[in-house]
């Protein structure tokens, strides 16, 4: 059973049987956070959720990955958490790699407004042809036609702030229609895609939907006391998510020289012991915030996530951060099951 | 009620969510049509097509085999998994002191590291694979948080590794930003506070008052004084004047009146020996005192606690050549083992 088996496989190394669990959970993560998929479009499909979790097993940080989280869990449920918290930062990191869902809006957009191509159901083809079966063939001869085409040098500055599209839209054009000829049939635009992305060696480029789909703040959040950059407030997090509830009340005494006022009659702890756990909690704290540049912007994040917690009832940070698809941002919700045509 | 947050839906969707929060969900989701259609499309089947997919990667055998195995003793060198109150991380043992060990905790991933994080290779690592080893964080660690073994790293390799000013920095492989190595710091200090918390030592409350041998003194009294009054064994007398075993209640209170002490006092349990102790806290003994607590509803350290007396009890009734030392280990294994 799913919830009483991931922990043990990950321990007894059965890490075949531990993938189907992992491709659920990944599957729900991607679905519920909105990540775009790899080839840049709103819906997975199989294949990519197929590969995502196969390279989340098997990649070069794979096994360490796997060995990490069979240390660190207690039991299946702490797992479940940490599995969570490990695909998010794997799928993060994966899109910062990758610079295809970037390309792949620039090449929807390019094939949808030429008057030689027509685009639907995820299908490029030539204008006029008919919407038949897309290319299942070897793929492998798609590269050498795309390979044959010279094109264009990017059109954009090379003092220009933030990186362009990799070549005009007219050598997107033409390298669209030298893989069709090639294809014989209409081309997925996640084929496309990849074909065209090795022709053009895009190089990294950053989406800027991951911004709302990682529900981390990438400006800053203010408090009374000013505002609390995006570095401080997710150091913040961390340290936050390892206190326990006790440490969590005493949070907002953090600070004080020690002094306690009345707000001790929240906490069910005679003085002395509160007293005694807030200098335990001091003492971590300093150390965990030693060298770090804004070590003051991590207490502030500390204290904003404490008035959350108590806010929500003892559920932050989970409730801070907000899936965009709660109405914030629409525009990217999956309206397809992965693997639909 | 708000919405219910993103792994809270994950949880529903998995079966892991808890009551009563689960009903919450369920009944938040009939009345919400974007939640219920989320919980929908989370819930929709995924077919795993990579179920016959080569997957062309093992785990460790050393991992596999520490999580099976009953550890042994804690041993510089060795690569144990700490754990205690729902944290745990992996350590490299430098040094054993007692009932406490210092160590330095090691992380396979990320590897990050601040500007004194070793690299330990993988060629030296129990489990081919390189780990960050946060020397910068080295303290005690109560061996009550000793969880499992996982192997020892070479003598010289672990010299290498803990020495300042080693040329095998992490510097060279940092994958992630100074950020996340922040983020692995922060986490890795506070999990080594909260190992602090394994701390055990049995009371010793009654240390004081059970002073039998300064209270014979004070009343200018002789060991054999008490064996006669009592009816012990010379050799019985000796083991309670060195706090190695306690008095029956019959022997208490005889032994009460004699003295002008509490009965009540010198019937409880002296205090236990050091290296009683120390061997109640032995990594082996914890999966038998995890059992023995879950099943009491008491916690691990109580249950520790409640093991003393009856070890004590079993060393006293030891006779004849079998005096002298107590093997506490085989007492103690004798008490916690399989019945």
């Amino acid at each position: 059973m799913f919830r009483d088996g991931l922990l043990g496989d990950l321990r007894c190394g059965d890490w075949a049987a531990a993938r189907p669990k992992l491709l659920r959970r990944l599957a729900a993560t991607v679905r519920l956070r909105n990540f775009p998929a790899p080839s840049g479009g709103d819906t997975w499909s199989a294949d990519e959720l197929d590969d995502m979790v196969q390279d989340f097993l098997a990649d070069k940080t794979g096994p360490a990955r796997l060995v990490q989280l069979a240390i660190n869990a207690t039991d299946e449920t702490h797992c479940h958490r940490l599995v969570d918290k490990t695909i998010k930062n794997f799928l993060a990191d994966r899109a910062r790699e990758d610079p295809r869902p970037k390309f792949r809006r620039t090449l929807r957009e390019a094939c949808t407004s030429d008057p030689t191509l027509d685009f639907d159901h995820d299908c490029i083809r030539r204008a006029g042809t008919p919407a038949e079966a897309a290319f299942a063939g070897n793929q492998d001869d798609l590269p050498r036609a795309a390979q044959r085409v010279e094109v264009a040098p990017p059109p954009w500055g090379e003092d220009a702030e933030r990186e362009g599209p990799p070549t005009d839209r007219a050598s997107l054009v033409a390298l669209c229609h030298a893989v069709l000829d090639a294809a014989g049939a209409p081309v997925e635009l996640r084929v496309m895609t990849s074909v065209l992305a090795e022709r053009l060696e895009i190089r990294r480029a950053w989406d800027d939907r991951f911004d709302s789909s990682l529900d981390e703040p990438t400006q800053s959040v203010t408090d009374r006391s000013g505002a609390v950059s995006a570095g401080a407030y997710l150091l913040g997090v961390e340290i936050w998510e390892e206190l326990d509830d006790r440490e969590r009340e005493l949070i907002t005494f953090v600070g004080t020289g020690g002094r306690t006022g009345t707000e001790e009659s929240d906490i069910d702890l005679g003085r002395s012991a509160v007293q005694d756990r807030l200098t335990a909690l001091q003492r971590k704290l300093s150390e965990a915030l030693d060298g770090i540049a804004d070590a003051e912007g991590v207490v502030r994040a500390l204290f904003l996530l404490h008035a959350d917690w108590k806010v929500s009832g003892g559920r932050a940070p989970e409730v801070v951060r907000r899936s965009p698809m709660r109405g914030e941002n629409t525009a990217h919700r999956p309206t397809q099951k992965p693997g639909t045509p | 009620m708000s919405h219910p947050t993103d792994l809270e839906l994950v949880d529903f969707v998995d079966g892991l969510l808890e009551e009563p929060r689960r009903d919450e969900v369920r009944q938040h989701a009939a009345n919400c049509p974007s939640c219920a259609a989320l919980i929908a499309e989370a819930a929709s089947p995924i077919e795993d097509q990579g179920h016959d997919r080569p997957l062309k990667v093992d785990a460790p055998t050393q991992m596999v085999a520490g999580f099976r195995a009953e550890p042994g003793p804690v041993a510089r060198g060795g690569m144990w998994r700490l754990e205690w109150a729902g944290v745990a991380e992996m350590v490299l043992v430098d040094q054993i002191e007692g009932t406490r060990a210092v160590v330095a905790p090691m992380v396979f991933d990320p590897l990050a590291g601040d500007e004194r994080t070793r690299l330990l290779e993988a060629s030296s690592s129990p489990f081919q694979l390189a780990a960050a080893v946060w020397t910068g964080l080295r303290r005690h660690a109560p061996v009550s948080a000793f969880a499992q073994h996982f192997g020892d790293v070479a003598p010289d390799v672990l010299d290498r590794v803990l020495a300042d000013g080693h040329d095998g920095e992490l510097g060279g492989v940092i994958r992630s930003a100074g950020e996340e190595a922040a983020a692995v710091r922060a986490r890795l200090i506070m999990h080594l506070e909260r190992f602090q918390e394994a701390k055990w030592a049995p009371p010793e409350a009654a240390a004081e008052l059970f002073d039998v041998a300064g209270r014979l003194k004070q009343l200018g009294l002789r060991p054999s004084d008490l064996a006669t009054q009592l009816d012990m064994l010379p050799a019985d007398v000796t083991d309670v004047l060195r706090k190695r075993r306690g008095f029956t209640p019959t022997q208490a209170k005889a032994a009460a009146e004699l003295l002008g002490m509490d009965p009540d006092v010198l019937s409880a349990a002296p205090p236990a020996p050091s290296a009683l102790v120390i061997e109640l806290q032995q990594p082996r003994w914890r999966p038998a005192l995890i059992d023995q607590a879950r099943r009491a509803g008491i916690s691990e350290h109580e249950a520790r606690t409640r093991a003393v007396q009856p070890v004590l009890a079993m060393a006293a009734r030891t006779t004849g050549e079998k005096r002298g030392e107590p093997d506490w280990a085989q007492l103690v294994g004798d008490q916690l083992g399989p019945r």
